[in-house]
């Protein structure tokens, strides 16, 4: 794992994916807290973005050590579009299900 | 525990003194009240020893007392107190000796001469303190631990058992999101959306320790005592690297020596004077820093005996011996230090600081009269047992230089650092050479470089070092003159046709987090002009955990990486919302079209229906319009809103579209920082990043 600790972020969705859309329209009552508060909408879509990739990071490392270090390692090789397929595979997880648990920690979390 | 007070003089200020004290012991004993009563009762003798210790502390309370208002105990009050005849009490603290009649001082001198630990013998002469000739013998046994202990501390013995149960010490408890490896989720994060993202598991059969326990604050001024408050801290924190005490490094902890080191610093004092009246000497000193030392081995040496190995897997045999393994100590022969001794470089002088300019420094300067006593003061015990050191490539460099935090703070760590450049000082170069050093000390500057044939000797200084520098601490900026001068000096070489040195390695090493760190792009550049190869930072958690060791290149890498991911992302984010405010103008104009009378439109828009943003945005820009609105259009007011909120978001997106990285570092301000997790083993770094004049921090972190 020592390894995978010398890594940083790795985006795995972009901003333009669905993914993000659809994580956008669940956060959207959190923005609308504060709808003035641009600075702080900025803030949150941001972290969105970082924390999600982050997110998908950790599900992968926590799956499967030699996998991971593996798929980490050459993910410069993939194409932006298909991170996110490739990391499904490997989690076997539905979309659903990571996106539900990411927003549920996103959530408490602010 | 309330006693009549015969002398009825006394009785009114020492009921008064009484009921303070009952409660400031009630609120001692309520901690564990709740422990004890789930446990089992205490034993009788522990029972005793515990009244015994209330006792004592009333004692104490009352000498106090009386000793402010130039009054003295007497038998009465004394018998009312501890339940005995002064002549049980005094013959038990002789260890059953027999008193002789010459000892012509009052019964308060004379209390006060024991529980001040000044046991005259039979000729009157002080010898010193006697804690370890009382120790040895049985009958004082009760005393002993009740003065040491009980009543020094506050903390009944069982105490010690209870405190081990609590949790560990938290060193740096600032780990605002962590990954949970049990339950593979990320979890909390702080209020200021600071987010941290680390999956590393600690193997703790790696973990060594390598600290150096510093309890000289926890000593009262003038004492040689320790608060309960305080003797918790220290319980807690022995405790903790007990836990630590494996199977793996059982033999290294019995091998090496538990040495206690204390000093006082050069002010005079009247600890253990037999006359308080008399003025404090510097001769008093040496008791002062003795029993303190005496007093900080009493209570480790009691913690380590209560300590539960059981879970550890170490033999028996040698749990026993190690709970046995008594303290060695090393005081300095005065039993202080003075300013003048210490490495402290006067700036103006560039000199140690001579005995004249203390003397000015006491009356002109009395803030730096007390930083540099501070750092005369000490009573610490070096835990470490074994130590390794990873730095690689080390034995590449003809030349090493040193960047060494000496920050109030590193008085625990730095003996380890010094440990790690002996390890480093047995590697050869390619030429089978050991690599010349230079030694930097910084904090807040940095001190005039030394050159050192080599990096054994750079060893040796810091371990030699007891000098602090500044706590205000800025690990780069510090070092940077240093490396200005190193450039000029190399120019000036080539100049004149020298060869330049260009095969030298950097090791800045700090217990900090990296502040400042926005210099860390100028410090690389420098680096780099310098000739420096490679520089590392070790970060010492002062825990006891291993040292992390990151290349300084590497990290200004990272950060910049990061910092070009975080301008990727606020980008995205404001692409993000301009599509959702889009989305809801344009819902917002097709309800005012048709809730709104297109009279009321037409006042405002020229035309009874909006047909576009354009249109709403383009009514902004006319402060005129929009105030009337303000108040009574609720419709309206939310379009507005909603306009001047998509006219901010595409002002900050034109603006983000011609910003470059320099532009961002530029407005941005950025922190490293290491933090440890609860259990002060895992370190990650934090990337601070936040705009100027944005009250809310964007605090992100990443792992380097």
């Amino acid at each position: 794992m020592s390894e995978i600790n010398n890594l940083s972020f790795i985006p795995f969705v972009n901003f333009n994916d669905p993914v993000f859309i659809e994580l956008d329209k669940k956060i959207r009552p959190f923005l609308d807290e504060k709808p003035r508060n641009l600075n702080r909408e900025l803030q949150i879509r941001t972290l969105l973005y970082l924390n999600f990739n982050n997110y998908l990071t950790l599900l992968l490392t926590k799956a499967d050590d030699s996998v991971a270090f593996e798929t980490l390692s050459n993910i410069d090789k993939v194409s932006e579009d298909k991170r996110l397929e490739l990391i499904l595979k490997i989690l076997n997880q539905p979309l659903e299900v990571i996106i539900n648990s990411f927003l549920e920690l996103f959530s408490k979390a602010d | 525990m309330e006693r009549p007070i015969k002398s009825q003089d006394e009785d009114v200020k020492f009921k008064k003194e009484k009921s303070f004290q009952d409660q400031d012991l009630e609120s001692v004993q309520n901690t564990e009240a709740g422990s004890l009563e789930e446990a089992e009762a205490p034993n009788k003798k522990e029972r005793e020893e515990k009244d015994f210790t209330e006792r004592l502390l009333d004692l104490q309370q009352a000498i106090s007392e009386m000793d402010k208002h130039g009054e003295e105990i007497d038998e009465d009050i004394f018998e009312n107190i501890m339940d005995m005849k002064f002549s049980e009490f005094e013959s038990l603290a002789h260890s059953g000796a027999l008193i002789k009649d010459k000892d012509a001082r009052s019964l308060h001198q004379k209390v006060s001469g024991i529980l001040n630990r000044e046991l005259v013998d039979d000729t009157q002469e002080y010898k010193g303190s006697r804690f370890r000739q009382i120790m040895n013998k049985p009958l004082s046994k009760v005393l002993f631990s009740a003065l040491c202990l009980f009543f020094k501390f506050g903390v009944p013995a069982v105490q010690a058992h209870e405190i081990k149960a609590q949790e560990p010490k938290k060193i740096d408890t600032k780990i605002e999101n962590s990954y949970d490896a049990n339950e593979s989720v990320l979890r909390d994060r702080s209020s200021d959306n600071t987010y941290k993202f680390d999956s590393h598991e600690p193997d703790l059969e790696e973990l060594k320790d390598s600290t150096i326990m510093n309890m000289a604050q926890n000593f009262e001024i003038d004492k040689a005592n320790i608060s309960p408050a305080d003797a918790e801290k220290i319980i807690a924190e022995y405790n903790n690297f007990l836990d630590k005490i494996n199977v793996k490094n059982i033999d290294d902890a019995l091998a090496k020596e538990d040495v206690i080191e204390a000093s006082s610093d050069e002010r005079a004092t009247k600890y253990g004077a037999v006359d308080k009246k008399l003025a404090p000497t510097l001769e008093n000193n040496i008791n002062l820093t003795n029993d303190r030392a005496h007093i900080a081995a009493n209570l480790l040496m009691e913690v380590k005996k209560n300590h539960d190995f059981s879970k550890s897997g170490i033999a028996e045999d040698k749990i026993e011996k190690y709970k046995n393994k008594e303290f060695k100590f090393k005081v300095p022969e005065k039993g202080y230090t003075k300013i003048t001794e210490l490495n402290e470089i006067n700036p103006e002088t560039g000199e140690k600081y001579t005995d004249q300019e203390v003397e000015e420094m006491k009356k002109n300067n009395p803030e730096l009269f007390d930083e540099l006593t501070e750092k005369c003061r000490y009573v610490s015990l070096d835990l470490k047992i074994e130590f390794k050191t990873s730095i690689k490539k080390v034995n590449q460099y003809d030349r090493i230089i040193f960047f060494v935090d000496n920050s109030p703070s590193t008085e625990y760590t730095m003996n380890d650092m010094a440990r790690n450049l002996e390890e480093l000082g047995l590697q050869e170069n390619s030429k089978g050479e050991i690599a010349k050093a230079d030694l930097v000390y910084y904090a807040n500057a940095a001190s005039p470089v030394k050159h050192l044939p080599d990096i054994l000797a750079a060893a040796k200084d810091l371990k030699e070092k007891k000098v602090k520098g500044s706590s205000i601490e800025k690990p780069f900026l510090s070092s940077i003159n240093y490396l200005k001068d190193l450039i000029k000096n190399d120019e000036e070489i080539a100049k004149n046709g020298g060869r330049v040195e260009n095969y030298r390695g950097a090791i800045f090493t700090t217990d900090e987090g990296l502040q400042e760190t926005e210099n860390i792009f100028e410090v690389v550049d420098l680096l780099e002009k310098a000739n420096i190869k490679d520089a590392t930072v070790r970060l010492y958690p002062n825990d006891g955990q291993l040292p992390i060791e990151k290349n300084l290149f590497e990290i200004k890498d990272q950060v910049e990486k990061f910092i070009k991911v975080k301008m990727s992302a606020d980008s995205a984010a404001l692409e993000q919302s301009k599509i959702t405010e889009t989305m809801n103008l344009n819902k917002l104009i097709a309800s005012v079209n048709e809730k709104v009378d297109s009279k009321v439109i037409q006042d405002f828009f020229g035309q009874e229906k909006i047909d576009n943003i354009e249109m709403v945005t383009k009514i902004l820009e006319n402060e005129d319009f929009k105030k009337p609105l303000k108040s009574s259009q609720p419709i309206l007011n939310k379009l507005l809103t909603s306009g001047e909120k998509l006219m901010e978001i595409n002002d900050l997106t034109e603006k983000a579209k011609t910003q470059t990285f320099e532009d961002y570092l530029k407005n941005t301000r950025i922190e490293i920082k290491v933090f440890t997790d609860d259990n002060g083993r895992q370190v990650n770094f934090d990337v601070l990043g936040y705009e100027n004049n944005v009250k809310d921090k964007n605090n992100i972190s990443v792992r380097l």
